[in-house]
């Protein structure tokens, strides 16, 4: 067999035979009279081969060919009888399971129960994290889409948005050969939308080139696609909106009108942005109605620019150029505004273009947007973590109660040995009873998660489809899994109690073959540990809420009734105002849209008395209000005087807060001056006339700011200090509003529940930490329930005898337990610094924190004591109070 | 003239009852895989082969013997197998009714 091709490889190992599995295969099928002269040649050829071939290839080139064997002329006459004697006894050992489990039913239940809980968690984040990561890739073209980002740095403020200037768009096409078109949306807000008399609030209005829907895969239904929003006064409708405002007619044409202020023509229907999209729009108007758009400065962050790049273009390359945007244009526009560029870059001002790309978007945190709420990557790994976690705990239940009960059909598994049962049937009986029981789980499962939707949906804030038909390929793992975790839980049975000699098993002494628990122990100290870190977390997260909600916030948000957009009103506003004061219900009231919760916001450069060249100007808040937004908010004044309609000098005159004044670093506050722009080469100084007590008007994960509040008017809302009948206060509101404005809808809020609102995420978390710690714990204490019930029946014996020596009920329930309560403390042990560890980096986010004291962890601790004592007295009382005859009697 | 039905073969089988009778005495799965791929320059697998002896075999057109055991099949004897007469018969056949039309094709051109 030699030959000169092989010279390369003299040394090849041949020493090695073909795969066993291979040879018992072809042997299982096929028939004896070709089965001696098949394998003679497929040994021949495998011998040949050995030369040519490494090891590994010629084995796998010995199963093709004996796969290729599988045909009907070569397989044996029985060979289908036998696969049915097999089926047969699959039906046996189905029968057997299902006797047994019904049998056994309170340890079935537990087990089911448990997997099935571990189970329905698993689907239900599956489907959570599935939904999440489908954010954006309805976008055929999704993966040449990017964002334009800024990162920058600018008198002394970061910078890092996810809008850009007007210009970059149109610059980066004309520039860069990457680019194959762009398009800019820009967020309308809050409008009133009429049609003849259908009126609306709507929120979803957007602005966008005429290339969006080249950019983004919207169909669009009604219309040319191309020139939908070539016309300055154009407007594009989702099907949703079209419906809503025309019914069934043709909206082609039709006038809306937004505001009363500005009209648009329908000129076309798109299909409903799919939910889940990094934006909504149900109206997408022209942006060739902004005019100057184009030449929308550098440094501004008014518009989000996406760009679609060619196709096989790199993105490495236009990454590269994006510095050239500042370099060439930038800068030099900054320059004609009369500043020295190259000392501000000497004195670490810089300006970066960045691209997102797509898929990052939803997940997209740290750069400043305010399209759609995304999601924190961080909360798709928590999830992930603890639907494993849940999984692993409901597992290991599942394991520790099968183990535990088999060791009492150790006496069934001799019998079964004695009447002549061979040990392969035994360990498919037992095998065949595990994933029975879970796969009766999974499917119990698949009910649960219908029945748990809702309520994760709340805890989400958000709802989704959830599709079983689109996740073949999931349904496949999941029951690949489920079947495997029954097979492991069952291999303990199967496989160690089928080898037991009968002789030994029916004579009793199983107690001593089963004695060994410490891998139980340990599985249930795992498992008490993972529930100790969610309790510790919860409690821990429950504790910073209620701090956040009950911590003294400068101003008092109790009783304040918000009423949105008074601008509505136009002149009228003050008039609601006055009339609003007339009823006795009606403390104060004040109109301003700065308010202490979500809502408008504005900044300005100050300088301190006038000096050009303070090193510290820092842009601070700068909010309009009235005479009365101290007093209806309640907001101490320390320094000075609030505004008086006495003094007409008020007018340029400033209340600064307490944050503002030590940044300042004044001792009194009151005389001094703070200056800012006013307009091009125009500034103007404003006295300190007052300074207030600080108080919070961001949520406590960030520092107060210096705040700078000016006269004015600026009626986004106007709040008032309710005292009495609040529905009655409520009413007199509609109405009034009514009766000055009828076509305008009306709407309100109230302080608190804004205040509230900053918190969604936390209290979405704590919702989180609840749930799963609630079924950490109940699937924990499943287990724990199943042991006891073994632990005590394994003891029936000793209970009986020492009950005889006159051992008291107490004595017998301590002597049950305490093994149990030793196993919990060490999970305590465990748990604790991991949970120290993590809590420790959560609140680490917030500017005003609790202490993370040793309550939360004796708390916790106390709890998972408790609730395993409890579980585990059951059985111990049960034990303790059966009559020593009748104990003493068994077997 | 008394013949019995004709019997058709395709024309792997016809290949592999040449092959048979190429081989002679040494005629064997492997063997006749091997010939096949050398001679024939085709690419036959072992178990495609198989199956066309055993047709083969069942129509009458060869038949087996096993003996030859040696080391490197592991002690395994081989099935060897020898064209019949009506195998013979068959391929003569088939040759008479290739030739004359070649010699209608050459005679046309």
């Amino acid at each position: 067999m030699w030959k000169p091709t092989n010279m390369t490889r003299p040394f090849r190992n041949i020493d090695y035979d073909p795969p066993v599995s291979a040879k018992t295969f072809l042997y299982w099928f096929c028939s004896a009279r070709h089965f001696e002269e098949l394998e003679g040649d497929l040994l021949e050829r495998f011998e040949t081969r050995k030369l040519e071939y490494s090891k590994f290839i010629n084995q796998f080139l010995f199963w093709i060919e004996v796969l290729g064997f599988l045909r009907p002329v070569f397989w044996k006459n029985n060979l289908f009888e036998n696969a049915l004697w097999g089926l047969t006894m699959f039906r046996m050992n189905l029968k057997f399971a299902i006797r047994n489990i019904y049998k056994n039913f309170f340890f079935s239940s537990m087990n089911i129960s448990g997997l099935a809980i571990g189970i329905a968690c698993v689907l239900l984040i599956f489907f959570y994290i599935q939904n999440e990561l489908s954010y954006d890739k309805f976008n055929e073209k999704g993966d040449r889409i990017y964002r334009v980002l800024v990162d920058g740095q600018f008198s002394g403020n970061n910078f890092k948005e996810a809008e850009s200037g007007g210009i970059v768009g149109p610059t980066m096409l004309k520039d860069f050969p990457e680019v194959e078109t762009f398009v800019r949306l820009d967020e309308w807000g809050i409008y009133y939308v009429r049609y003849e008399d259908t009126s609306f609030k709507e929120n979803t209005i957007i602005s966008a080139d005429s290339t969006f829907f080249d950019v983004f895969t919207v169909p669009v239904l009604v219309g040319n696609a191309n020139d939908l929003l070539t016309n300055p006064t154009s407007v594009a409708i989702s099907r949703r909106a079209a419906e809503k405002y025309f019914g069934e007619a043709d909206p082609t044409g039709k006038p809306l009108n937004f505001d009363e202020r500005e009209t648009y023509y329908v000129s076309g229907v798109f299909e409903n942005i799919p939910k889940n999209s990094h934006f909504e729009a149900d109206f997408i108007i022209s942006n060739a109605s902004r005019k100057n758009i184009d030449q929308d400065g550098w440094t501004n962050n008014n518009y989000y620019t996406y760009v679609l790049l060619r196709q096989n273009a790199s993105i490495k390359s236009l990454e590269a150029k994006m510095p050239g945007l500042m370099e060439n244009y930038g800068w030099p526009e900054i320059r004609q505004f009369g500043l020295d560029v190259d000392k501000l870059l000497a004195s670490g001002v810089y300006w970066n273009f960045l691209l997102q790309p797509l898929s990052d978007f939803h997940f997209n945190t740290e750069y400043r947007h305010s399209l759609k709420p995304t999601t924190d990557i961080k909360y798709i790994y928590i999830f992930g973590i603890i639907a494993i976690i849940i999984l692993l705990i409901a597992s290991i239940n599942f394991v520790n109660l099968s183990t535990a009960k088999s060791a009492g059909r150790a006496k069934e598994v001799g019998i079964k040995k004695v009447i002549g049962s061979v040990r392969g049937e035994l360990i498919n009986q037992f095998l065949t009873e595990s994933v029975v029981i879970s796969l009766i789980s999974l499917v119990i499962a698949l009910f649960l998660v219908e029945l748990l939707k809702p309520i994760f949906f709340e805890i989400l804030g958000s709802s989704f489809e959830i599709s079983y038909l689109d996740n073949l390929g999931f349904g496949i793992a999941l029951v690949t899994l489920i079947i495997f975790v029954g097979i492991v839980a069952g291999s303990f049975p199967a496989f160690v109690l089928s080898k037991f000699l009968p002789v030994v098993v029916l004579r009793g002494n199983m107690q001593n073959a089963m004695k060994k628990g410490w891998f139980r122990s340990s599985l249930v100290v795992f498992q008490f540990s993972t529930s100790l870190v969610l309790i510790i977390g919860t409690l821990v997260v429950f504790n910073q809420l209620e701090y956040m909600h009950n911590k003294n916030l400068g101003y008092d948000k109790e009783r304040l009734l918000i009423i949105d957009d008074p601008y509505i009103l136009g002149d009228k506003s003050e008039i609601f105002k006055e009339r609003m004061l007339q009823n006795p219900s009606v403390e104060s009231a004040t109109i301003s849209g700065y308010l202490p919760v979500d809502s408008y916001r504005g900044n300005n450069g100050f300088w301190r008395d006038g000096d050009m060249n303070d090193p510290k100007i820092r842009p601070h808040q700068r909010w309009t209000i009235d005479y009365d937004y101290f007093s209806t908010l309640d907001i101490k004044i320390v320094e000075g005087r609030n505004f008086l309609k006495e003094f007409s000098t008020d007018k340029d005159a400033i209340i600064i807060n307490r944050a503002c004044k030590e940044y300042s670093e004044w001792n009194e506050a009151v005389g001094h001056s703070l200056m800012r722009g006013t307009g091009q080469n125009e500034f103007t100084s404003y006295t300190v006339i007052g300074v207030v007590e600080d108080f919070h008007f961001q949520s406590l994960r960030n520092e107060i700011e210096p705040i700078v509040f000016q006269l004015g008017k600026h009626d986004g809302y106007a709040t008032f200090k309710i005292s009495g009948n609040l529905p009655a206060v409520l009413e007199y509101a509609e109405n009034l509003w009514k009766e000055l404005e009828p076509s305008k809808p009306f709407s309100f809020q109230f302080m608190d529940e804004a205040y509230n609102k900053e918190y969604k995420n936390e209290e979405s978390m704590l919702s989180i930490f609840k749930y799963f710690a609630f079924l950490a714990v109940s699937v924990g204490c499943l287990g724990l329930f199943g042991l006891s019930a073994f632990a005590a029946e394994k003891r029936t014996k000793e209970i009986g005898i020492r009950k005889v020596h006159g051992a008291r009920i107490l004595n017998l329930i301590y002597l049950l337990s305490r093994e149990f309560a030793f196993l919990v403390v060490i999970a305590i042990v465990v748990a604790s610094p991991i949970a120290y560890f993590v809590m420790d980096g959560w609140l680490e986010g917030y500017a005003y924190r609790t202490d993370l004291g040793a309550g939360s962890f004796i708390l916790a601790s106390a709890i998972a004591l408790t609730i395993s004592l409890l579980t585990v007295s059951y059985h111990a009382i049960k034990a303790s109070l059966l009559n020593p005859v009748q104990s003493l009697k068994c077997e | 003239m008394m013949t019995s039905k004709r019997e058709n073969i395709g024309e792997l089988e016809e290949l592999v009852l040449l092959m048979v009778g190429v081989l002679g005495n040494n005629a064997y799965g492997n063997a006749v895989v091997e010939e096949i791929n050398s001679q024939a320059d085709r690419s036959l697998t072992l178990s495609a082969v198989h199956a066309v002896l055993l047709r083969l075999e069942k129509k009458g057109l060869l038949e087996s013997q096993v003996g030859g055991a040696t080391k490197e099949r592991g002690g395994r004897r081989k099935r060897f197998f020898s064209v019949t007469g009506k195998g013979m018969k068959v391929l003569e056949d088939i040759k008479h009714t290739r030739n004359r039309l070649w010699n209608i094709i050459v005679e046309t051109n």
